[in-house]
């Protein structure tokens, strides 16, 4: 938060900034600015109120420049940077206003510099030499004629001043003053000394008390005695003549005294006089006004194209930018559509072609999102149907496997990865013939397969035996072909069944059947028939001799020797058809191995006890004394098998199961005899199949049901380098501490 | 030859004055020092008349940093050309009356010494501690319009004085 106010402070003064550069108060300025540069053609004209306030007006078209070329630059300095950074629209918007600016300043730079030029022209042909000689001459004979009338008049002066002079008396002086302007047409005679005294005087104004006094200049003339004459013009119009004679008198000791007369000139010559003066001074003020008013004109046609460039120049931006403005909206819309935002709406600034062309984007934005609206619930819809096959196909019990229509494999399931133990996903989109190529014991089922695809039969089932190092695996196979809707459709679904366990049991069914059956139907005549056998042999053995008793003897020691051998066949079978009394409890396998390799320390058959038991492995839950039948069994097998080879080892190993998603611990059973005989492998643990010349053949027949009971399981396989390997795998309990004590177990394992 | 002959420097100066109040009247006078530049004294010869303002004004001084003024007076006196005459002439409204030169250093001269006597309010005259200031300059506003422009940018047309001061006795 505190952060967020110095940028909200900052921000203020931006977006104010901004706002001077909406098209609103720029367009106001440049009204303002424009009518204050028009307002300067008639102010340099000096019309009126317009002439008092030209300065102003210079500085407000000024001010006005400045404002208008800082908005221009800051536009322009957006637009160049708009353009560096590529933002949409920045390349034809600049484009735009080199155009527009290039239209509008050419030709105003054309017609201002002929302004200008002509401007130049026009005021210097004001001028002409003839006529200024002519004004020239026509002040000159002005102002002869003005000497002429002078002349004239300071000669009557000179005769009056003779006559003052001989005249004494001040009242006859100035009886004679009154007389003398009245005849020579003065406004006023007046007499002084040359101290500046007014001696006498006489005036036509009546209002007038006192005499007009000459200056300095005029009683320096007298003192030198010589006239003094001058043409003045009068306050409110019109010309006098200022005479000044000296007043010599011929007494001696009289002092020289100044008479002075004031000659208005005839209006009419003096209209003339000052008729020919203006003009020659009107032309005299334009010749020394020409150069500022050039100067002026110039300077106004300089600010008012300034202006109207600079106001052109903003418009044309401002123009650019209304025109792009929806020209790169809708590049971004395309851009954003492009990119996948369907959403994307654009505002519509107007109704013309472009706002059109706006509203049909946003149409067609609709429209897509609606469409891909509907194409994402499909595909939701899909993808949820496929979910569920695939988790049906996850939990099935059966291995699912689809092929193209030419046999490549396109999909399977992991249950179908887990029947053939092999990874389905590195063959996929391979043909399946490279699975019986890579895997051999897969052969028969990629040769089925491949052999109803090529067929090209509609439905078909087979059973497959693949022969697996853990021994035979039957496969239900069925096959159906799809329906041929699409090319990606159609193809073929496997689905197969492991019916190895199906068929064992069965298997197991039938062999506990025959057992049950054996135990009824056989075991009960066997004793009468041993019980006979004894008879006899009791009473007419000692009635016999020589080689009857012999024969007798021997006889019946046979018969009976072999219903015993038939009762223990038949208990066997008995004890295999009965059903398990196990009691899983938690236990130490390690413990008990240990347990169960003391009581065979002593079979001589087996040179070497190897133990290589993981200490960190968990506790199972099995029937010890189960498990101890079995061990027994695995041992005294490997001690058979072993057998008369000199260094012969049995291997126990213990470790925790990996591969395997249950939790369980494999116990290895290892000797170094000759193994299983290859084509017994895949039945070893059927009944009745043996490799030794003595015994039932049920001992692992009896090991692996008794394993199977408990949940785990058994398998047999020979170790490559020599010997018979059985591996069982036991479940592991959830207990932390035994819950069955190995003390007290006895030893009820048999050999069969 | 009578331009060159008679301006020396181109400045208005105010030499001194006084002022004083007498039964409701303020009687005022200053010695000037008026030159005109050259420019201005060619185009006086070339038919342009040159107003010379003469700004009185009467102020009050208090303790704080600037004064109020009460009254305002303007004295223009207009300096010309009679090309008919060849003599500067000197035309001052108030008095009505035009006066002839043969140069413009005498018609400056005319206009050294300035008196006035202008009535006053009573309510001002008996006000204390006031103060006369004078000033002249060229009035550039009654130039022609092309050399209004100028007179605004270029010192030469823009002349005058400091304002002067001295108490009301």
């Amino acid at each position: 938060m505190e952060s967020t106010k110095p940028m909200a402070r900052m921000a203020r003064p931006i977006m104010n900034f901004r706002r001077a550069l909406q098209p609103g108060p720029a367009i106001g300025l440049s009204i303002i600015f424009l009518a204050a540069s028009l307002l300067l053609t008639p102010a340099v004209e000096n019309k009126g109120l317009l002439g008092d306030f030209y300065g102003g007006l210079v500085a407000l078209n000024v001010i006005g420049i400045v404002i208008m070329t800082t908005l221009t630059s800051i536009n322009v300095y957006r637009l160049i940077r708009q353009f560096r950074a590529q933002v949409l629209g920045a390349r034809l918007a600049l484009r735009f206003v080199v155009i527009f600016a290039l239209l509008a300043i050419i030709p105003l730079s054309l017609v201002y510099y002929f302004s200008v030029y002509f401007l130049s022209r026009g005021v210097d042909s004001w001028f002409d030499v003839r006529i200024e000689q002519a004004l020239d001459d026509a002040l000159l004979l002005g102002q002869t004629s003005l000497e002429a009338t002078k002349t004239d008049v300071v000669i009557r002066l000179h005769r009056d001043a003779a006559q003052v002079s001989q005249t004494t008396s001040p009242f006859g002086i100035i009886k004679l003053l009154e007389e003398l302007r009245g005849e020579g047409d003065f406004s006023e005679m007046s007499l002084h000394s040359l101290s500046g005294r007014v001696i006498a005087s006489s005036s036509g104004d009546a209002i007038s008390l006192t005499p007009s006094a000459p200056d300095d200049t005029v009683f320096a003339r007298i003192r030198q005695r010589k006239t003094y004459a001058q043409v003045e013009p009068l306050f409110d119009g019109g010309l006098q003549l200022r005479i000044a004679v000296p007043v010599i008198s011929d007494r001696m000791g009289d002092p020289v005294r100044l008479l002075q007369g004031l000659y208005p000139l005839p209006l009419r010559y003096a209209r003339l006089g000052e008729s020919v003066q203006s003009a020659s001074d009107e032309y005299n003020r334009l010749k020394f006004l020409r150069q500022p008013l050039k100067l002026n004109f110039v300077i106004t046609l300089t600010l008012v194209t300034l202006m109207t460039a600079l106001i052109a120049l903003w418009l044309a931006i401002y123009s650019t930018r209304r025109l792009v403005a929806p020209l790169r909206e809708l590049a971004e819309g395309t851009r954003a559509v492009a990119s996948g935002d369907y959403l994307k709406q654009l505002p519509v600034h107007s109704g013309d072609e472009l706002g059109v062309l706006v509203s049909s984007f946003n149409q067609m934005t609709n429209q897509i999102r609606l469409a891909q609206e509907a194409t994402a619930n499909s595909q939701q819809q899909t993808e949820a149907q496929r979910t569920y096959l695939e988790t049906v196909l996850t939990h099935l019990s059966s291995g699912v496997l689809s092929l193209a229509k030419d046999g490549t494999l396109r999909t399977h399931n992991t249950i179908a990865e887990s029947i053939l133990a092999v990874d389905l996903t590195a063959f996929e989109q391979r043909p399946i013939t490279t699975l019986g190529d890579t895997h051999s014991q897969l052969a028969p089922l990629s040769s089925a397969i491949t052999r109803h695809t090529q067929h090209n039969d509609q439905d078909w089932q087979d059973q497959i035996v693949l022969a697996s190092p853990h021994g035979r695996q039957t496969l239900i196979c069925r096959g159906t072909r799809l329906p041929e809707t699409t090319e990606t459709l159609s193809g073929y679904v496997i689905v197969f069944d492991d019916v190895s366990a199906l068929i064992r049991a069965q298997r197991d069914a039938a062999w506990g059947e025959v057992a049950r059956r054996l135990a009824h139907e056989i075991k009960n005549p066997l004793t009468p028939i041993q019980l006979s056998a004894e008879r006899i042999r009791a009473k007419y053995l000692k009635h016999l001799a020589g080689d009857d008793q012999a024969t007798l003897d021997r006889a019946t020691r046979t018969i009976i020797a072999q219903v015993d051998l038939m009762k223990s066949l038949v208990d066997a079978f008995s004890h295999y058809a009965q059903p398990m009394q196990l009691k899983p409890v938690s236990t130490e396998l390690n413990r008990l191995l240990q347990d169960i390799i003391e009581l065979h320390r002593q079979n001589k058959k087996i040179n070497t006890f190897e133990l290589d038991l993981d200490d960190t492995v968990p506790l199972v839950r099995i029937d010890p004394a189960g498990i101890r039948q079995v061990l027994n069994n695995l041992v005294i097998n490997a001690a058979d098998a072993m057998a008369g080879i000199p260094n012969g080892r049995l291997t126990l190993r213990t470790h925790q199961a990996t591969r395997s998603k249950d939790r369980s611990v494999t116990l290895e059973v290892r000797d170094t005899g000759p193994g299983f005989p290859q084509e017994l492998l895949g039945s070893i643990f059927d009944p009745y199949v043996t490799t030794k010349t003595k015994g039932t053949g049920l001992g692992l027949a009896i090991a692996r049901r008794i394993i199977e009971e408990q949940g785990g399981s058994i398998q047999a396989e020979n170790d490559p380098a020599g010997g018979a390997i059985v591996i069982i795998q036991l479940p592991v309990s959830l207990d932390t501490k035994p819950t069955g004590p190995l003390e007290g177990i006895t030893n009820t394992a048999s050999s069969h | 030859m009578l331009l060159a002959s008679t301006i020396t420097a181109a400045d208005f100066k105010i030499v001194g004055g006084g002022a004083q109040i007498t039964d409701q009247h303020l009687s005022s006078h200053a010695k000037l020092d008026l030159s005109l530049n050259p420019r201005s004294a060619t185009a006086i010869v070339n038919g342009i008349p040159i107003i010379i303002c003469i700004d009185l004004e009467l102020v009050q001084n208090k303790l704080w940093p600037w004064s109020t003024t009460f009254l305002k007076w303007r004295y223009p006196v207009k300096l010309g050309y009679h090309s008919l005459s060849r003599r500067f002439t000197v035309t001052d409204p108030r008095k009505q009356s035009t006066a002839v030169f043969h140069t413009l250093g005498e018609a400056l001269r005319q206009l050294d010494r300035f008196s006035v006597i202008e009535a006053l309010p009573a309510a001002i005259a008996k006000k204390k501690n006031l103060v006369v200031r004078i000033r002249a300059r060229i009035d550039t506003e009654s130039l022609p319009a092309p050399l209004r422009l100028m007179s605004e940018l270029l010192p030469p047309w823009n002349q005058q004085s400091q304002w002067h001061e001295w108490p009301v006795q």
